[in-house]
C-alpha cells in the first residue's frame, strides 16, 4: 500500500513543473489526478499555482513608456526617404 | 466589412508607428540598441516588400508583423548560442528543491496576502516585475516572453526556437519559479 502510495504522490518539484503543463491541457488523467491531490495537501504548491496565476494575468499588463528621441526619428525618417528617393 | 482596401504611407510611418513599434520591440528583446535596430530594419524591410502588401490589413498590423518575424530571427539567432547556456540548466541541479524534491525553509511560497484573482495597477509592482523578468537567464526570458508576453503555443515555441519539449517544460518551470521567488524578495 505504502508503495502503490508513493508512487502516486508527486514531488514539489513535479507538482509545480506540472503547474505549466496543466494550464495548457498537457496532463493526461492520472497525472491531472495526481497533480491535485498534490496541491490539496502541500500549501506550498497551492500558494505557488495561485501566485503563478496572479504574476502570468500581471504580466499581459506589461507596457513600456519608452520612446525614439527625436533624433532617433530624424535619423530612420532619411533612411526612409533614401530608400524611397533611390527607388 | 468595409471593401476599401489599406495604402502604405511609408513617408508617415516614423511619425505614426515608430514609438508603439519601438516599445513591442524594447519589451521582447530588452535592450534598447538591438530594439532601435529591429525597428530600422522592420522599415527598410517594408519598403523593399511594398509590392506585396495587398491593403488586406491594416498598414500598422503589416508593420507589426515584419518586426514580430525580426525578432523570432533575433531570438533564433541568439538561441543558438544559448545551448551553452541551456546546458548548464539542464545539467544544474534545481535550487528551489532538497534532496528529496521538496522546497527548502528559503524557498518556500509565502503567502502575499492579497487576493490573487485581482490585479495590482501599482507602477511599483510593475518596476519590480520587469526588474525581475530582466534578471531571468536570456534563454528563460525568451521562452517565458514568447509564451505569456505573445501569446504563442508551446510546441510552436519549441519549433521555432529548436529545442525539445521536454527542455521547454525545464526552462519554463525554471523562469517561473525564478520570477515568483524575485518578486516575492523585492515586493512583498
Amino acid at each position: 500500500m505504502k508503495v502503490i502510495l508513493k508512487k502516486f504522490m508527486l514531488t514539489c518539484l513535479d507538482a509545480t513543473m506540472f503547474v505549466s503543463q496543466n494550464e495548457e491541457g498537457k496532463l493526461s488523467l492520472i497525472d491531472r489526478l495526481k497533480f491535485y491531490t498534490h496541491l490539496a495537501i502541500c500549501k506550498f504548491c497551492r500558494l505557488f499555482e495561485k501566485q503563478n496565476k496572479f504574476i502570468l494575468s500581471q504580466v499581459k499588463h506589461i507596457h513600456s513608456e519608452a520612446v525614439l528621441s527625436d533624433s532617433e526619428k530624424e535619423r530612420l525618417q532619411r533612411k526612409i526617404e533614401e530608400y524611397s528617393f533611390l527607388k | 466589412m468595409s471593401e476599401t482596401k489599406s495604402t502604405l504611407n511609408p513617408k508617415l510611418w516614423v511619425k505614426t508607428f515608430s514609438d508603439t513599434l519601438y516599445r513591442f520591440a524594447v519589451s521582447r528583446v530588452s535592450n534598447t540598441e538591438i530594439a532601435k535596430d529591429l525597428v530600422q530594419e522592420t522599415f527598410l524591410a517594408a519598403l523593399r516588400n511594398v509590392e506585396t502588401f495587398k491593403g488586406e490589413i491594416s498598414e500598422k498590423n503589416w508593420l507589426f508583423m515584419i518586426l514580430k518575424n525580426k525578432i523570432i530571427d533575433h531570438y533564433r539567432k541568439k538561441a543558438s548560442s544559448l545551448f551553452f547556456e541551456l546546458n548548464e540548466l539542464l545539467e544544474s541541479t534545481n535550487p528551489y528543491f532538497d534532496e528529496n524534491d521538496h522546497w527548502t525553509p528559503d524557498t518556500a511560497p509565502r503567502d502575499w496576502g492579497l487576493n490573487y484573482s485581482s490585479t495590482v495597477e501599482s507602477k511599483e509592482f510593475y518596476e519590480i516585475l520587469n526588474k525581475c523578468m530582466d534578471k531571468l537567464s536570456e534563454i528563460m526570458k525568451i521562452v517565458f516572453t514568447l509564451k505569456y508576453l505573445d501569446e504563442r503555443e508551446s510546441d510552436e515555441i519549441c519549433k521555432e526556437l529548436n529545442i525539445t519539449s521536454s527542455n521547454y517544460w525545464v526552462i519554463m518551470h525554471r523562469a517561473k519559479l525564478q520570477l515568483r521567488g524575485c518578486l516575492e524578495k523585492k515586493w512583498i
